[in-house]
Formats: C-alpha cells, sequence, structure tokens
C-alpha cells in the first residue's frame, strides 16, 4: 500500500501514462479513496493535456477528410440498414426460403392433381387405356414419392437453416439493440477483432472475436476488471469465436488479454496483451 | 447573420444522433492539432492520417457514451489520437504493447473552468515557449514518455539515472509546466 507521498512522487509519471499496470492500479485504488492525492493527479493530467499543443503545427493531406466522412457515411448507411433487417427478421422465412417453400408446394400440388386425373380416368377408360392408365399412375406414383422425399429433405433443410437464421439473427439483433464496445486492433498480421456486446435481453455480454493465433503452447484469457477486482473469463480459441462472459459488462469495467497456459488460470500470470476500459 | 459556434460537447450530442455534418464541423476545428501530435509521434505522414481517421470514427462510434462530466470532447479526442500514436508507434517498433491502451474518460476526469479554459486560450508557441524554459532533464524525461512512449523505467535506464530521480523530474517538470503556463506573460491568449 503506498503512502500519500509515494503517490504524489509517482503522480507526474502516472498522468504521462509511464508507470506499469500494477502501478497504475495502485494509483486508482489510492485515489478513490483520496481527495488530495486525487487532486495533486488531475491537476498532473491537466497540465499533460497541453501537451499536444507543443507540436509544430502541421496539416494532412486535403483528402484525409473525405476519407473519414465516407467511412462514417458507409456505417451509417450499414447502421440503418441492419436495423431494419433485424426489426423485420423476427420469425419470418428469409425470401429465398420463402420462395423455396412455395416451389416446392406448388410441385407436390401439381403431383397431387396429376394423380388425382389418372385416377379418374382408371376408372371410364379401357382395358388398354386402363393398362396405360397404370403405368403413367405408377410412374406418377413413383415421381409423387421422390418429390415427397426431396420435400421431406427441403423440410429438414429449412429447419436446420431457419435455426441458423434465428441464432444469426440473434446476434444481429443484439449487435443492433445492444451495447457494443469494438475493441479491434494492432495492424497487419496482429491485426486483431474483439467486440463485447451486451444485449439488452441478457444477462451476461458476449464476446465476438478473431485474433490471431498465441505463441506455442499458450492461449489468450480475456479477464473483466471491475473497481479493481479481477473477474476470470474463458479462454479465446484460435480463429473466430464467440464466448459468453461470465457477468454483465457495462461502461467503466476494464477488459484485458493475457497469455496463459491453454487451460487458462485463476489470475493473470502475464503482462496484458490488451486493456481497454469500456466507454 | 452568423450562426454561433456550436460547443464541442453539442456536436458530440449531434454525432451521437449519427449526423455525420457534425462529425465534419468536429473535423474542422481538431484535425491540425490532432494530426500534428501523431506526426510528431510517429514521424509519417500516412501512418499518422491513420491514426486520426482512426480517432475521429472512435469518436463518431462511441459518440454515446461521451458523459460530458467526465471531461471535454477535445481532451476525449486528443487522448484517443494519443494512446492511438503510442500503440503504433510500439507496434512499429516490434515491441509487445504491454502497457495499457486506455482511451477511458474516467481517467480523464477535470476541473471544469480551470484547465478548459486554460487549455482553450493556450496557444501552441505558448506551450513551446514553457517547454523550452524547463530543465533539460525534465523536459526530455516528458517528452521521452508523452511522444515516445516510453515508461518511467525505460526512461531510466536511456537517460542512466535511478527511477526516482525519473520520477521527480516528470513530476516537478509538470509542475513547473503549469506555472509557467499560468503566468500572464506566457502567451495565453484572451486572457
Amino acid at each position: 500500500m503506498m503512502d500519500h507521498d509515494a503517490i504524489a512522487e509517482l503522480s507526474g509519471a502516472y498522468a504521462l501514462d509511464a508507470v506499469t499496470v500494477d502501478e497504475a492500479r495502485t494509483v486508482e485504488d489510492h485515489i478513490a479513496g483520496c481527495p488530495a492525492c486525487a487532486a495533486i493527479v488531475a491537476d498532473m493530467r491537466g497540465t499533460v493535456r497541453v501537451l499536444p499543443l507543443s507540436c509544430e503545427s502541421v496539416e494532412p493531406s486535403p483528402s484525409l477528410k473525405r476519407r473519414i466522412l465516407d467511412l462514417a457515411g458507409g456505417e451509417l448507411k450499414a447502421e440503418t440498414r441492419l436495423r431494419r433487417n433485424a426489426q423485420s427478421a423476427g420469425d419470418d422465412l428469409p425470401r429465398s426460403l420463402r420462395q423455396e417453400k412455395s416451389s416446392w408446394s406448388r410441385y407436390w400440388g401439381a403431383a397431387a392433381a396429376a394423380l388425382l386425373l389418372i385416377a379418374a380416368g382408371f376408372g371410364v377408360g379401357t382395358m388398354q387405356a386402363r393398362s396405360a392408365a397404370a403405368g403413367h399412375m405408377a410412374e406418377m406414383q413413383a415421381q409423387a414419392a421422390k418429390a415427397q422425399e426431396q420435400l421431406a429433405f427441403a423440410r429438414a433443410a429449412y429447419a436446420e437453416i431457419a435455426a441458423d437464421a434465428k441464432n444469426v439473427h440473434g446476434v444481429v439483433a443484439d449487435v443492433a439493440h445492444g451495447k457494443v464496445w469494438d475493441m479491434s486492433g494492432g495492424t497487419g498480421s496482429r491485426r486483431w477483432h474483439c467486440m463485447f456486446v451486451q444485449p439488452p435481453n441478457k444477462k451476461n455480454a458476449t464476446l465476438i472475436a478473431n485474433i490471431p493465433s498465441a505463441p506455442h503452447g499458450m492461449k489468450y484469457q480475456v479477464w473483466i476488471i471491475r473497481k479493481g477486482t479481477f473477474h476470470r473469463a474463458p479462454v479465446l480459441p484460435t480463429g473466430v469465436a464467440m464466448l459468453e462472459m461470465p457477468m454483465p459488462l457495462e461502461a467503466g469495467d476494464v477488459v484485458a488479454f493475457s497469455m496463459e497456459p491453454p487451460q487458462g488460470s485463476a489470475h493473470p500470470t502475464s503482462g496484458f496483451m490488451m486493456k481497454k476500459t469500456l466507454l | 447573420m452568423n450562426r454561433p459556434e456550436r460547443s464541442d460537447e453539442d456536436l458530440i450530442t449531434s454525432l451521437a444522433g449519427r449526423e455525420l455534418s457534425a462529425l465534419d464541423a468536429l473535423y474542422d476545428r481538431y484535425h491540425r492539432v490532432a494530426f500534428s501530435m501523431a506526426y510528431r509521434v510517429l514521424g509519417d505522414r500516412g501512418t499518422a492520417e491513420d491514426v486520426v481517421q482512426d480517432a475521429f470514427l472512435s469518436v463518431w462510434r462511441q459518440a454515446k457514451s461521451f458523459r460530458r462530466e467526465r471531461g471535454s470532447a477535445r481532451t476525449w479526442l486528443m487522448s484517443i489520437v494519443h494512446h492511438r500514436s503510442i500503440d503504433k508507434l510500439r507496434s512499429h517498433a516490434n515491441t509487445p504493447n504491454l502497457l495499457p491502451i486506455d482511451e477511458a474518460q474516467d481517467r480523464e476526469s477535470e476541473q471544469p473552468g480551470t484547465w478548459q479554459v486554460v487549455w482553450s486560450r493556450l496557444t501552441g508557441d505558448a506551450v513551446r515557449g514553457a517547454l523550452s524554459r524547463l530543465p533539460t532533464d525534465q523536459r526530455k524525461s516528458i517528452e521521452l514518455a508523452f511522444f515516445s512512449g516510453y515508461t518511467h523505467v525505460e526512461i531510466a535506464g536511456l537517460m542512466n539515472v535511478p527511477l526516482g530521480t525519473v520520477k521527480g523530474r516528470m513530476r516537478m517538470g509538470l509542475q513547473k509546466l503549469k506555472a509557467l503556463l499560468e503566468q500572464p506573460e506566457a502567451g495565453v491568449t484572451g486572457a
């Protein structure tokens, strides 16, 4: 436990973000209950905020503004589309499936109608005609049986696709209506994607991630830090993953990744590869 | 008749309402200081533009979570630019990023009305002038930490001095910088 003098001594380095994670945590824990030290730290941070002004003024290229506005505009359009889709998703079938279902229904209806016509003809025709009709009927029955088999397959496939679609729609709805924190970062081959989602109607948050492989024999483990207390979250598999977090997330929580053995650890045993506060 | 200039916080509220024109206005207001800092840290125009782009898009995406009682919009934006620049610098240097990249507003809590006002009136010349009046070791310690992303331990190694000395230089340097900037002759305009 640091005393006031030690905190004051560290305040400049802390304000400049030049301290270790442990030191930062110690300062934060201390100032949370010490208004005098909190004032010193706030003063230091206030001074640090003027440092950007000391940079010689340089203009970016004129195209930068256009790029930013185009990207933001594109996101706005995507958001609008996503919202519309999520609203209309419900239990409705995707249009392609609706069309498929109706075409199968038409096929089955046509086969049934043909059977009725054949059956009617069977009652009034000659033996030859009856024989030909019987041949036709057998053929049609075979086609109907095949159609029925295909219809059963299509129904099973539809049920599977609908279940998948429902899951996807669930995720889309969670993202569209929930609180989303995009923590993606890195560059080139070390680029990682990481999104925490707190759906409005679910207790726990979800992590959707696609991160590069950890070094051989290691995995990345997620941690949630709330008011200085570490909460253990699952180990991330390599590639695209969707994981339920052990608790709901809220602004102010800190999420972090550490490198751990494949089975995970009870406490972080390495420095954090990523540590961010949810805004 | 000219329309009164909208405050930063009003612009952020409009961003939360997905108004692109607010992003346009915020860019016009801060792109130069944001780019200048990213360029100073990174020394490369293309990478600095990437950082500034990311920062403005972050503000666009996260505007709903902005809380004005936790700090100004400008501080928030510049904090994102700074952290992303240092992150980029470290990743380019192939150094694993073990430092927290924290863009939280809650670490940026301000005493409204004091530095807010000073900040808005300071000029680049004033800050450069004040920095140049700091003892060289204090200025170097501050600049190595802020613009180059070194930790106090790394700076102690670079400058070959004990860790306690670096902590002291940072603390005293920042205190002195503030005192210099608060003097009327510091070049604070409009004061």
